[in-house]
């Protein structure tokens, strides 16, 4: 009886998540989905306290309660534009929790309340460490390449945001996951019989193995495709727990695995197919990446041809002229625009702009920024209403009725050369096509290249203005030389 | 590849196959386009736009010798036919039934021939049907030019100086064009009424807002396709009298009744005529082909004897030229879309339903006339094509409008009942055409897996096994659900939806407590404690993160 009452309730916890992914899709449901996600993630929590196999109620009410106070806090203090660190170190716990009960399990094979050792257990007990591993130290790489600058007693380290390319990193991943393969039918091996058993010492083994291929995979990939990468982390996370539904046998656990699982990977599908890169190149890291062709030398000619070109320099006073006399402006975000945190002062610059009766509106590219939908957030944080937002494909056609192009912090997302240089690192990714506007103004702040580190024709073009300096103050300056106006 | 859009030179002929519009389309997909001088003018498009986005105007004998594909809206003469070179691809209204002289003209030219007017009326060839976005406007404008000749207000008015009743019009035949027809009616606020023989026509007419008339006979009126059968004579009796009884009261009927591969179906007779008032109109959309009133002049307004104005315009279309040449040159765009195999060059695949059913002549043979629909596989898509969006289904019914096809098409007349069936198991096709044949067999395949390993398992497979496969059967199942559940989510959510998916994959702390058992701390305890500690910070921080991004959001 009691038995059928927990899966009754397991089966409403899976239903109310399958409701919560559903009204995800849409902004009108969205909110009442997370509700959904609370109440299945409440009733799973309260039944599983029912069940009649745990008996430890004070451990588990002294952590659930740390564990939740813990993670209030830091939702609470996050900034909107740390958001992808904040998801991708929450994605390592899940790896970790994922080891922990895997090691929990191994422990306990073979002993009294313990599930009898068996080689098939044992297998899915290795899978879900291995994955586990993997997952966990995948999220801290991403971590620490996202947020590149760490304070430790008064020094400052900065993690590069370039991939580790190591030469045969290929044969070194195969390898490792052999390894790992190999461990885990050693330990399943051990476990099968009569009187089988966990092993400790694998295990660790098993653990040290998959955490530093998991660590390798994600440093090997380039800082433009860290949005594809955490959503892929959130997709590894699901298949953690989905094997360790398997371990634990718990549908439960399995279903909603499956559900993230299925859901961080169509994310990353997506994402990928907007990058025009094949989704196997991110998941193994700079994959193909030896085959880019080689840096061209440059001949003498070229090289004059090069120094020869010059950007337009443009200023605030200049710029707020010419918005006040555009009859269509649209603004490009980029990543830059999170790192000066300028999004309230570029809302505030839309809402004079509107004032004046010239229309604005955002053009967002689907991987700008460093996590999937990130430029969204941050303008929604900005109180920026979602309908003057749009995606590539609806306002592209309408770059060349467009006075006014804003281009702040962004780069890669705008650069013509994905179009006309097929060979290039960003060729065949769709982008914004700015240049066909009348006038596109970039706020950079730096000469540098971006993210995939390739030179921008866009910046050299007639009908390009560059205004140089932090996006933020910049923007400010325009926002008052605009209201004087 | 090379795109020429020639002058029309048919008389009275006033649309344009291609618009700067569509040009740029065109241009876009890698096309180069040329255009006739002058070929837009008298659609309202004059030559510098069509300069402006990239289309070379040259001369009206260029356009028709050096073009790789010819878009056209009328049928060519045959001089204008011979003067294509060799190999190259023709498209436009050809009526292949009544113009073999000039097919046989592209035959012998090697000239590949796309007849526009033979595209299938099947969901996913929608956006390329010409005759449905043609009929559309036929409704409309049938309307429009009733409106023009009736001499009150279409919608009833109180004045200060009396009240006008509203106008009364009935609409015979509620295809395309009937129903673009109720739509205009109703909008200028006529009272209509509709008939159609198809049952399926009721709920449609009913939506646009119209009353659907009934004869009190049981008929289906169904023929291959979603096209209407000629009825039998109790029927037709049964229908003159309806028809005869409300005569004195309509205001404007338009007719729109058509059988494929026939003269249209006389169903406003002589006596229904007579019965009408002084200063009422007909509108006969059918004039083309005889037309559905026994007093209409094809190509003319007449008025008869007891004073009913009756109008059998042919180019109901062509006088909306702008708008039609639109749609029509969109038509052109949606069939290049779907034929495309590279940059500016198509492939003309013969075993794509759509390709066959319309192609007439290919490498000097004749292909027409087309296998019957019934026979092609529905399913069969040429490379480029997408599956439809799933409110076409629901378009595709609005679709099924009788309308001229080919004399020789082998339907009708002695159409058995079984045609009904035919038509239904299209739409069955159609309907897992929506859904996605990849997600079909994908599914499919995944309980064919199951099986398979269900089946290679010893009968005498331990517990632990079948256990596991359940699991591996739930599994499959969640994946599929997390999948569909996930296509559709707006780019701008992506953010929460992965801060969700984050919370909810702290379920993981499930598998922890359930490791807090026995009298005291053991390791496995521990473990399972910390576990639960990581997940849940997991799990209230991705809620609660997922919440404040949420409050955010805003119109």
């Amino acid at each position: 009886m009691e038995q059928t009452l927990l899966q009754i309730a397991y089966l409403v916890a899976s239903i109310f998540f399958i409701l919560s992914l559903k009204g995800l899709s849409s902004q009108e449901s969205a909110r009442q989905g997370n509700l959904y996600g609370i109440f299945g993630m409440g009733v799973a929590i309260i039944a599983t306290l029912f069940n009649s196999h745990v008996n430890q109620y004070d451990t588990l009410f002294i952590t659930i309660a740390l564990g939740g106070l813990i993670g209030y806090i830091m939702a609470k203090r996050v900034e909107m534009t740390a958001m992808p660190e904040l998801v991708a170190l929450l994605h390592s716990f899940v790896g970790a929790a994922a080891v922990l009960v895997g090691f929990a399990s191994d422990a306990s094979m073979g002993q009294e309340g313990g599930h009898a050792a068996s080689g098939l257990y044992a297998s899915e007990v290795g899978v879900d460490v291995f994955i586990g591993a993997l997952t966990f130290t995948g999220s801290v790489a991403a971590f620490a390449k996202l947020k590149a600058k760490f304070n430790f007693f008064g020094q400052t380290y900065w993690v590069p945001s370039k991939p580790l390319l190591l030469k045969e990193r290929h044969k070194i991943n195969a390898g490792m996951l052999a390894v790992s393969i190999l461990l885990i039918i050693i330990y399943a091996n051990g476990a099968s019989g009569e009187g089988g058993s966990g092993n400790l010492f694998l295990m660790s083994l098993l653990t040290v193995i998959s955490g530093v291929l998991g660590a390798h995979l994600v440093l090997a990939i380039g800082g433009a495709d860290m949005p594809v990468v955490v959503s892929m982390l959130n997709s590894y996370s699901g298949w953690t727990a989905s094997a360790a539904g398997f371990m634990l046998n718990n549908d439960l656990l399995i279903i909603t695995g499956a559900l993230v699982g299925s859901s961080g990977a169509i994310l990353s599908y997506i994402m990928c197919k907007s990058m025009n890169r094949s989704i196997l190149s991110v998941i193994f890291g700079g994959f193909g990446g030896d085959n880019d062709a080689p840096a061209k030398e440059l001949t003498e000619e070229e090289k004059a041809e090069l120094a020869a070109r010059t950007v337009n320099e443009t200023d605030a006073a200049t710029l707020s002229d010419k918005l006040c006399s555009a009859k269509s402006v649209v603004i490009v975000p980029g990543y830059g625009l999170a790192q000066a945190r300028a999004q309230h002062s570029v809302y505030q610059l839309v809402k004079i702009l509107k004032g004046k009766g010239i229309e604005v509106r955002f053009a967002i590219h689907p991987v700008a920024g460093r996590l999937p939908g990130h430029m969204n957030i941050l303008l929604a944080e900005a109180a920026v209403p979602y309908d003057i937002v749009l995606e590539l494909e609806e306002i592209n056609d309408d770059f060349p009725e467009t006075d006014v192009v804003l281009v702040i912090g962004a780069n890669d997302i705008v650069n013509p050369l994905a179009q006309e240089d097929p060979t290039c690192s960003i060729g065949g990714m769709e982008v914004l096509e700015v240049w066909k506007s009348k006038l596109t103004v970039v706020f950079k702040r730096s000469r540098n290249v971006g993210y995939a580190g390739i030179d921008n024709p866009l910046f050299y073009k007639d009908n390009t203005q560059m205004l140089f300096g932090d996006a933020g103050k910049t923007v400010d300056e325009v926002v008052a030389q605009v209201s004087a106006k | 590849m090379k795109i020429g859009i020639p002058l029309e030179t048919a008389e009275g002929e006033r649309r344009v196959a291609a618009t700067p519009d569509t040009v740029k389309k065109l241009k876009k997909m890698g096309f180069e386009v040329m255009i006739s001088a002058g070929a837009g003018d008298r659609a309202s498009y004059r030559d510098e736009l069509y300069e402006e986005v990239g289309a070379e105007v040259t001369d009206h004998a260029t356009v028709w010798s050096s073009a790789d594909l010819l878009l056209k809206v009328a049928p060519p003469s045959i001089e204008e036919a011979k003067a294509m070179k060799p190999g190259s691809v023709f498209m436009g209204l050809l009526w292949p039934a009544e113009n073999e002289a000039l097919m046989e003209t592209f035959r012998e030219g090697g000239v590949s021939a796309i007849a526009m007017d033979c595209v299938p009326r099947i969901t996913r060839a929608q956006k390329l049907d010409a005759r449905s976005s043609m009929s559309n406007i036929d409704g409309y404008r049938a309307v429009v030019e009733a409106a023009y000749h009736f001499g009150s207000f279409f919608s009833g008015q109180f004045t200060a100086a009396g009240k006008v009743n509203p106008a009364k019009v009935l609409i015979v035949g509620a295809g395309v064009a009937g129903l673009a027809a109720i739509g205009a009616a109703r909008g200028l606020g006529a009272q209509v009424l509709a008939f159609d023989v198809r049952a399926a026509a009721r709920e449609q007419v009913e939506s646009m807002g119209a009353q659907f008339l009934e004869v009190e006979i049981e008929e289906s009126g169904e023929g291959e396709g979603g096209y209407a059968k000629e009825m039998s004579e109790r029927f037709t009796d049964a229908q003159m009298a309806l028809f005869k009884s409300l005569a004195p009261d309509l205001d404007v009927v338009i007719t729109t009744a058509l059988i494929p591969g026939r003269d249209a179906p006389k169903l406003w007779r002589s006596e229904a005529l007579a019965e009408m008032k002084a200063g009422s109109v007909v509108v006969d959309l059918a004039a083309e082909r005889g037309g559905n009133c026994d007093a209409t002049v094809t190509g003319e307004l007449i008025t008869t004897d007891n004073g009913v104005k009756v109008i059998g315009y042919t180019d109901m279309a062509s006088r909306m030229a702008p708008t039609a040449s639109q749609l029509y040159g969109m038509n052109f765009v949606h069939y290049l879309r779907d034929i495309k195999s590279g940059e500016g060059e198509i492939e003309l695949d013969l075993d794509d339903v759509v390709v066959r059913s319309s192609i007439v002549t290919h490498n000097n043979e004749l292909l027409y006339p087309p296998p019957p629909l019934s026979e092609l596989d529905p399913s069969s898509v040429s490379k480029e094509m997408k599956s439809a969006p799933s409110d076409a289904s629901k378009t595709e019914s609005k679709a099924a409008e009788p309308a001229p096809v080919t004399q020789s098409a082998p339907v009708t007349q002695t159409a058995p009942p079984s045609e009904t069936s035919v038509s239904n198991t299209n739409n069955a096709a159609n309907v897992i055409g929506d859904f996605g044949w990849k997600q079909v067999s994908i599914s499919v395949a995944t309980v064919l897996w199951i099986f398979l390993l269900m089946q290679a398992t010893p009968e005498a497979a331990s517990e632990s096994t079948r256990v596991f496969l359940n699991h591996l059967t739930v599994f499959a199942l969640s994946c599929f659900i997390g999948w569909q559940v996930i296509w559709n989510v707006s780019h701008a959510l992506h953010t929460p939806l992965m801060s969700v998916t984050n919370a909810i994959s702290g379920i993981i702390l499930v598998g922890g407590m359930l490791q807090a058992h026995g009298s005291e701390l053991n390791t496995a305890s521990i473990f399972g404690g910390l576990a639960v500690l990581l997940a849940m910070i997991n799990v209230v921080g991705g809620f609660a993160v997922t919440h404040r991004m949420l409050a955010m959001f805003r119109k």
